[in-house]
């Protein structure tokens, strides 16, 4: 059939399907006896992801890469060799690497031609006169010709958006591309660097399979490889295959996709001939399935921004005389006692202006301002807040004496929990996420502190503990310094800094301010401070 | 039970404490100090802090009083608070920040 399409149409390129080429693997391993092989994580399975991932190679590199790759699946199970057989008799030699190879090619499937052929036959149903069919295959022609501009333009999926990992498992084919064309990797490292993919049921089957799917340190680990490894995203995708493809010839083609695959072992593994795998994946293997859905999980170490805002809500020259009018007059309490639980003078005011140090009043008044936020609006996690004697009182007497503080509280129904550290004339922020079990240090100075971190896990576990009765695992919690946050550069606005630190953090917000931003906030601060409310967040459409 | 709170007994006297004109407090402060008060149930703790301010020798307006985690204010007296004999104020010095020592100050 392909001899005959060429002679009949001189300028047209037939490709192979990697779907359906993948899929007659699958099939045809199964038939040799390594079903139960591919279908779990091992050698065997990932010398099977290896001739799959055969055709992404130009073709002048299939036949030795499949050489060396057979020499190796030989002696890992007998099964491979009736499969080694089909494949060189079938895809190498009557197919050939020309056809076989979808090297460089944006689509490697033909989904869309599929895609096409269910459109005639829906359209043209049965037993249509031949007008109609006529007429229904010109309208085709028409989405077809528009089909293939889209193409040349390199939109990538005609019919629908690609899901993320499909994208993912297409730019990582892509770049491996680059680097085999530059020469920086071998074909070999090419086929092992594609042959995974990523995709929610892939590693959810592996990571359940090690019983890791509820280890945050797999998950922190995750998350770090994430950054390490931008070209991380994996394998050949199969688009959205379904299982119909009885329209579709099966000569020509070779496709991709995966059907029942889902991750395994690195190659160098050698197990006893004949004997099913059973080896764990190597942990440095799991950055092959991080996969965005981490990213989405509430436990996941990895900050979650969701609340896309307007950074500045200007001060307008109302708010700028409001707050003049303020800092002249002289009162004990200004703002609203009632709604911020603590008398603010014009004195402690002051401390807001130009490069003054703040004082606890005003941090611990913006932070209730914080936590008020929060109670008022469903979008934004329950916030709890500490106020700055906290932790002084906690370190000079243990828990013995805070642990009324909390006597009408329940910390633990909170998502989060702000500590303000107050400590040798600095002010810094501990932020507790319950949801992701992280204790979060935060210093403008860009100075660690262990000391508080595990004096404030142990706090809890002693709040857990007295209050509900119950242990908190420490092991689970993690305990961090952040160093990439913005520093103060002078010697007087860690105050600011660390209130917006909590403000941001209790709206999870990334952080997008710096020193610059320091004496609009104060004035900013000194506002909401007067109001008692802090400015209603505008929330950027997206 | 090593329960701290179990030592506090809060059940109960809050009505008898309605009808009791005075109260004995202590104000403990951070160094390990303590000052015990005796004073009428409706005094505002602005006296007590200008007291206690006076005793340790620092200015009145920089002193802190926080009961159980929260801030007394100068208007509070022990009725609002429902406040009972033997009561514990903490008593902290204001904190303020800049930057760490040893750094010019600004």
């Amino acid at each position: 059939m392909r001899r005959a399409v060429r002679e009949e149409f001189s300028d047209v390129h037939v490709f192979g399907c990697h779907f359906h080429y993948a899929q007659s693997l699958v099939k045809r391993a199964k038939s040799c006896g390594l079903r139960e092989g591919i279908s779990k994580p091992g050698a065997i399975l990932s010398n099977f992801l290896a001739f799959k991932a055969l055709p992404l190679l130009p073709p002048n590199l299939i036949l030795p890469t499949f050489e060396a790759l057979a020499a190796r699946a030989k002696k890992l199970h007998v099964g491979f060799l009736p499969f080694l057989e089909y494949m060189t008799s079938h895809w190498l030699h009557t197919i050939g690497p020309g056809d076989l190879s979808v090297f460089g090619l944006q689509q490697r499937t033909n989904n869309d031609v599929e895609a096409n052929n269910g459109k005639l036959l829906r359209k043209t149903g049965h037993r249509r006169p031949v007008w109609s069919l006529l007429a229904t295959i010109t309208d085709l022609a028409q989405d077809v010709a528009l089909d293939r501009m889209i193409h040349d333009r390199g939109v990538e999926n005609i019919n629908s958006r690609p899901s993320k990992p499909t994208r993912l498992n297409k730019l990582r084919v892509n770049m491996s591309w680059d680097l085999l064309t530059r020469g920086d990797i071998t074909a070999m490292e090419f086929i092992n660097r594609v042959k995974f993919k990523v995709g929610k049921r892939n590693h959810l089957l592996t990571l359940r399979k090690e019983g890791h799917t509820g280890d945050p340190i797999l998950k922190a680990w995750l998350e770090e490889q994430s950054g390490n490894f931008p070209d991380e995203d994996s394998g050949p995708s199969g688009n959205k295959h379904g299982d119909d493809s009885s329209d579709v010839d099966d000569a020509d083609v070779t496709s991709s996709g995966d059907s029942s695959c889902d991750r395994s072992e690195e190659d160098s593994v050698s197990v006893p001939h004949g004997i099913p795998c059973q080896n764990i994946p190597k942990r440095d293997d799991f950055h092959l399935f991080w996969d965005h859905t981490y990213a989405r999980n509430p436990n996941s170490l990895a900050p979650r921004y969701e609340q896309p805002h307007d950074r500045f809500p200007p001060i307008t020259l109302d708010m700028k005389k409001t707050i003049k009018d303020a800092l002249e007059e002289r009162s004990d309490v200004i703002g609203d006692v009632s709604v911020s639980k603590l008398a603010v003078s014009s004195e402690d005011l002051r401390t807001l202006i130009g490069l003054s140090w703040l004082n606890d009043v005003i941090i611990n008044v913006y932070l209730n301002l914080i936590v008020n936020r929060s109670r008022d609006n469903p979008r934004l996690p329950k916030v709890y807040t500490f106020n700055t004697f906290f932790l002084e009182c906690y370190r000079k007497h243990g828990y013995a004496d805070v642990s009324r503080w909390t006597r009408r509280d329940d910390i633990f129904a909170h998502d989060i929990v702000l500590v303000p550290v107050h400590s040798a004339n600095h002010w810094s922020m501990a932020i507790v996420d319950f949801r992701r079990k992280l204790i979060r240090y935060m210093d403008s100075l860009g100075h660690r502190n262990d000391e508080f971190l595990i004096m404030l896990r142990d706090y809890l576990a002693n709040e857990m503990l007295y209050k509900k009765k119950s242990i908190l695992n420490s092991d689970e919690w993690h305990l961090k310094n952040e160093e990439d946050i913005p520093l103060q550069e002078n010697g007087s606005d860690c105050g600011v800094f660390a209130l917006k630190y909590a403000d941001y953090a209790a709206r999870d917000t990334k952080i997008d301010f710096s020193q610059k931003d320091m004496s609009h906030y104060r004035e900013m601060i000194m506002y909401e401070i007067l109001q008692s409310s802090m400015m209603p967040i505008t929330y950027v459409t997206e | 039970m090593s329960n701290p709170e179990s030592g506090e007994n809060q059940g109960g006297p809050s009505s008898s404490s309605e009808h009791k004109e005075f109260i004995k407090l202590k104000v403990k402060g951070q160094e390990g100090d303590e000052i015990h008060f005796r004073l009428k149930m409706t005094t505002p703790f602005s006296k007590i802090k200008k007291n206690y301010a006076e005793r340790v020798g620092v200015a009145a307006g920089s002193i802190r009083l926080i009961f159980d985690g929260n801030p007394v204010s100068d208007s509070d007296t022990p009725r609002n608070l429902s406040l009972e004999d033997d009561d514990i104020i903490e008593a902290f010095v204001e904190q303020t920040g800049g930057m760490l020592p040893g750094l010019s100050a600004c």
